[in-house]
């Protein structure tokens, strides 16, 4: 099943002759359980990719589905409960809340949906189980490692059980062992989890464990490599 | 300084926040430069038996400080020390004029009329004050010696009364009016429009003002080389320390010490709002400097030293501070012209003077400068120094709001000292460490508010939590993160409201407490006077009216009151209040703080005095105490039989005398009050109307009743009321810009947080919620800390006001305490409403991006 569809995707920043095209008709999917790495130089569109997909920013021209759903269609809450329900974010500096422990950090994105907090908690407690920092969840954001931030990063994004989790250079700010820890986990993620996973990121040694490679260059797609990564 | 494009780049880069900070010193310096600026109108409203006397070869003046009046003979005194070549007597006393009685050609209201007696019979050029100051004669004569009643007046006044050389004018006097022949008009330079100078010879003045034989100056001329020093201290050993004797200041003592106190409130006012606008300057550069730590980090890795991180930073202090200094007293100017003309018919009413126009002198100007830049230079001061500490490698690193290190060891120590001592003050009963105690109280408050903020987040954050949910759980974390912001931000809040609660108290309790008081004391069915605020310069009644008034039908009984304001050896004012002390009791009376009525009875000799509550604070004075009067016939033993208070007099120092003693000891003839008692069974109509017939001949006494003194003075505290509310809301107005700042801060600080609390699921609707949750925890903190300030402020500047003499039972400001926490919510909801609505708005791609 497609989880993402982008059809002929376009966003202009600016106008007359300060307009900039970041992404110029762009055409892509991800399939379920699929782990798909967009690669590219600096400026060629690939986080602006990443944001239209997660209903951050808007297209000037196009059209994205999320599960067959057309963002264009959504308004600024449905696009929110969207993002909450159906997809997982990590970023590169983490964006944890630095006065809330890891736990919940965790739970906010439940908390922020209307679930009780208590719920929030032992559900955001089972992903930190899940991904081996359950011991750190007490701590707060600068009492943990980056690494240790990253699967907190990580455990948030999946604990609303998103069917697409985006990451937007996520090991950007990781040293060489946990950015392959990090690699490992996203693939397990997919494995284990059948969740689909986009990435964006300027590293070949996360790259490595997606199933297909988008390279992207002035935003247009030049080039789509597959992994086969996949048994069978 | 080169860093000042740099300092005007970052100004101009963010124009809501300079507005912000700007506004809160701008309003600081307009309170303290407008009010400031009419400090001297009030002065020159008071202040005023010296004025126009500029006579270049006289070289004595002898005035007693009150501006009182003394016997003539001493002019014979005065001529016999040696160096004293020629003397000269004056009276020289503004008289009130009867409300709308004269006017201008044109209309204006002519409010008071001032006095000149002048010795005709004296020759000499050098005592000639009628064509002084650049008066000059322009039709009729100067006076000569043997004129009666006569008088010279300015064109300008007998224009308005219509009158030329050769009428008659009649001058409202303490036996009536009187009619003067005007054989001269003066082309008056027009120095006050609204008070007209007339010159008589000595003789009508003094029956005018009813002082036989009395008056209020004597000058002298010195021999050539006569030495000054030596004349001074014969005439300090003759007349003692009631007097003065070069300088015309005299009849000023009370006014100027109420005029310095004034100013002093003012100045007070005007430095909280600097003090809470410092706070904010505060915050906003110390969050400043953290968000620039990457461009400061890379201006250290290019080359800028640390003391040009410094100057940089102070130079942008400067800027808003100039700017807000500049702006603050231009609208000084129209705050000063607007409170003119808001008060200056509370005063006309009151004093039967109008307030003039503000004057801004060189020590106004200097004094705002100084604070206006000094203040928030100072604030800027610790981030500045903060900035510079910052390394080059701090560019590298990525910009995020982390946990404020802890508490230093020592703030804490210096805080519960100053909570200690701050309280041993308040407790002392002393007033000079009453006040210090309240500052340290304050002070102490601010150190500590810090470690408040946890618990005190923790209580309200549960109350917030039912209302916001989730939302007010993070609002709560984000102020737990930064405790010292917090409490700062919380700090300027809790300063307006626990002033609002403080002063609010206070005038509850004063107000509520005078007017019962009044109710206790005043007893009597009327009062005929000539206004409530009686000093020196009013002219009161010669004992005719009340023998008229005694014999009109349904008048039981009567009392009447003369007064006089006289100073002691430091200068200080001290009234004297000569009373009929068996009528008094009967009719009226006082409320009695120690002996009894039967200090009345004693009070008949002569030998014994009431004093008052303020009087015996201000001197020590118990029961069995002697004091001494300066009387015209030389030193006068009195006894203190009884510490009592009546409504008039309870803010000054007061001995009650037996009357015959004040009219001997003296001079004072004449009655400023008239207190009467109608008959069972009076034709009440009839007799108001007898009253008022009675008074007529009495330019500015009127008839009052005892309810509608009541009514007026409920009137006067209503107003007084008002006028306290709005100077108080425009102390709450520095804190609302403070709390707006320091959300908008928060806001830019933390936009990348908020896109990633928009990224993960968090609505528009959802963040608007944790921007106004966080304000109104940090306005409950404020609203906590102020209702306990204020309430302790309110206790003791009652409590001061008890040591003042005026002994009022507290009364808990319960509707103050309301309407600080209302006002405190209004604020929160008010402060976040722009800060909310920006960090609902932010776009979230631009806000994850920002750095």
């Amino acid at each position: 099943m497609r989880i993402v569809e982008t059809e002929n995707l376009t966003r202009i920043f600016g106008s007359g002759e300060a307009q900039v095209t970041a992404l110029d008709g762009v055409s892509l999917h991800v399939d379920t359980g699929e782990f798909v790495a967009v690669m590219g130089p600096s400026g060629c569109g690939k986080s602006t990719l990443l944001h239209m997909i997660g209903g951050l920013d808007r297209p000037t021209d196009g059209v994205v589905k999320i599960e067959g759903n057309d963002l264009n269609s959504m308004d600024d809450d449905d696009l929110t409960d969207l993002r909450r329900e159906h997809i997982g974010f990590i970023f590169q500096f983490f964006n944890l809340i630095p006065t809330l422990s890891a736990l919940d950090n965790t739970a906010l994105p439940l908390v922020l949906g209307g679930t009780k907090p208590a719920d929030a908690q032992t559900k955001a407690e089972e992903w930190l189980k899940k991904l081996e920092v359950a011991d750190r969840s007490t701590h707060r954001p600068d009492e943990l490692s980056g690494g240790q931030r990253q699967r907190v990063a990580i455990a948030r994004s999946l604990v609303t059980d998103p069917t697409l989790i985006l990451a937007d250079e996520p090991t950007g700010n990781l040293d060489s062992k946990a950015t392959q820890e990090f690699a490992t986990l996203l693939r397990d993620i997919v494995d284990r989890w059948e969740r689909s996973i986009l990435l964006v990121t300027h590293d070949p040694r996360i790259s490595s464990f997606a199933d297909r490679i988008i390279h992207m260059e002035d935003g247009q797609i030049t080039e789509e490599t597959d992994n086969n990564l996949k048994e069978g | 300084m080169r860093e000042l494009p740099l300092a005007w780049s970052y100004i101009k880069g963010r124009p809501i926040r300079t507005t912000m900070t700007i506004l809160s010193i701008v309003i600081g310096v307009m309170m303290m430069f407008g009010l400031n600026g009419l400090a001297p109108a009030f002065q020159d409203m008071f202040v005023s038996s010296t004025q126009s006397m500029a006579l270049s070869n006289v070289d004595l003046y002898v005035t007693r400080r009150d501006g009182g009046f003394f016997r003539q003979e001493y002019q014979g005194n005065v001529g016999s020390i040696a160096g004293v070549e020629a003397t000269a007597s004056l009276i020289a006393r503004t008289v009130a004029a009867p409300p709308d009685h004269y006017t201008t050609a044109d209309g204006r209201p002519i409010n008071t009329i001032q006095v000149y007696g002048v010795d005709s019979a004296n020759t000499d050029e050098s005592f000639n004050i009628v064509t002084a100051a650049g008066r000059r004669l322009a039709a009729g004569r100067l006076l000569q010696p043997g004129d009666g009643q006569v008088v010279l007046i300015s064109e300008l006044f007998a224009e308005g009364l219509g009158v030329s050389v050769g009428e008659t004018v009649r001058l409202p006097g303490a036996g009536g009016w009187m009619n003067f022949e005007v054989v001269g008009l003066l082309a008056d330079p027009g120095i006050m429009l609204g008070s007209q100078q007339v010159f008589m010879p000595l003789q009508a003045a003094q029956d005018l003002l009813n002082t036989p034989n009395r008056v209020n100056t004597i000058m002298g001329r010195f021999t050539e080389g006569a030495d000054a020093v030596a004349i001074e201290s014969a005439m300090e050993a003759m007349f003692g320390h009631g007097y003065e004797y070069s300088p015309l200041e005299g009849g000023s003592d009370i006014w100027a010490a109420l005029m310095e106190f004034a100013s002093v409130i003012f100045t007070m006012f005007g430095l909280l709002a600097l003090a809470m606008a410092g706070m904010i300057m505060f915050n906003t550069f110390r969050t400043s400097v953290v968000e620039r730590k990457r461009d400061i980090g890379m201006l250290r890795a290019v080359g800028a030293k640390r003391k040009t991180v410094i100057r940089a930073i102070l130079a942008e202090g400067l800027i808003l501070a100039g700017m807000g200094t500049v702006v603050g007293m231009l609208l000084g100017v129209g705050f000063g012209y607007g409170a003119k003309a808001t008060l200056s018919a509370v005063f006309e009413n009151l004093m039967g003077r109008p307030l003039g126009d503000p004057r801004f002198t060189v020590s106004t100007f200097l004094v705002t400068i100084a604070f206006g830049l000094g203040i928030p230079l100072l604030s800027v001061l610790v981030p500045a120094r903060s900035a510079s500490t910052i390394t080059p490698l701090e560019a590298m690193r990525p910009a995020t709001v982390g946990q404020e290190a802890a508490l230093k060891r020592s703030r804490l120590i210096v805080g519960f000292i100053c909570l200690v001592l701050g309280l041993a003050g308040l407790l002392s009963g002393i007033f000079p460490l009453m006040a210090l105690g309240s500052i340290l109280f304050l002070l102490a408050l601010g150190l500590l508010g810090p470690m408040l903020i946890g618990p005190v987040t923790k209580t309200f954050s549960r109350i917030l939590n039912l209302v916001f949910g989730q939302e007010g759980g993070i609002a709560a974390g984000n102020i737990a993160r930064q405790p010292r912001r917090a409490a700062i931000t919380a700090s300027s809040l809790m300063i307006g409201l626990a002033i609002l609660i403080g002063l609010g108290g206070m005038l509850a309790s004063t107000y509520g407490g005078a007017l019962r008081f009044l109710d206790a004391s005043f007893r009597s069915d009327y009062i005929m006077m000539p206004s409530l605020v009686v000093t020196n310069d009013t002219v009161g009644a010669g004992p005719d009216l009340a023998e008229t008034v005694k014999r009109i039908r349904g008048v039981k009984e009567l009392t009447t009151i003369r007064q006089i304001d006289i100073s002691d050896a430091d200068g200080l004012g001290i009234r004297l209040v000569g009373i009929d002390p068996l009528n008094y009791a009967r009719i009226s009376g006082l409320s009695f703080l120690e002996g009894d009525e039967s200090a009345y009875a004693g009070m008949q000799s002569g030998n014994s005095v009431i004093v008052n509550g303020r009087f015996a604070s201000q001197y020590g004075t118990i029961i069995g105490d002697t004091i001494t009067l300066d009387g015209d016939h030389g030193p006068v033993n009195v006894e203190v039989t009884a510490i009592g208070l009546d409504y008039i007099n309870m803010k000054l120092p007061t001995i009650f005398v037996e009357q015959t003693t004040l009219t001997r000891e003296y001079g004072v003839r004449n009655d400023v009050f008239l207190m009467v008692n109608h008959e069972s069974g009076a034709d009440m109509e009839q007799l108001e109307e007898d009253l008022q017939a009675a008074t007529q001949n009495y330019p500015g006494f009127g008839i009052i009743s005892r309810e509608q003194l009541w009514e007026s003075q409920k009137q006067l505290t209503d107003g007084a009321t008002v006028g306290a509310n709005i100077m108080l809301s425009l102390l709450a107005a520095p804190a609302l810009i403070g709390l707006a700042n320091a959300l908008g801060i928060n806001v830019i600080e933390r936009t990348r947080e908020i896109g990633m609390l928009r990224a993960v699921g968090a609505k528009r609707r959802q963040i608007r919620r944790m921007v106004i949750a966080e304000s109104l925890l940090l306005c409950l903190m404020g609203i906590a800390l102020g209702v306990v300030a204020g309430i302790m402020l309110s206790f003791v500047m009652t409590g001061v006001l008890e040591f003042a003499g005026m002994r009022i039972p507290y009364e808990f400001p319960g509707m103050g305490v309301l309407t600080a926490v209302a006002a405190g919510l209004i604020c929160g909801i008010l402060a976040a409403l722009i800060p909310a609505r920006r960090a609902s708005d932010l776009q979230i791609v631009a806000a994850l991006a920002y750095e």
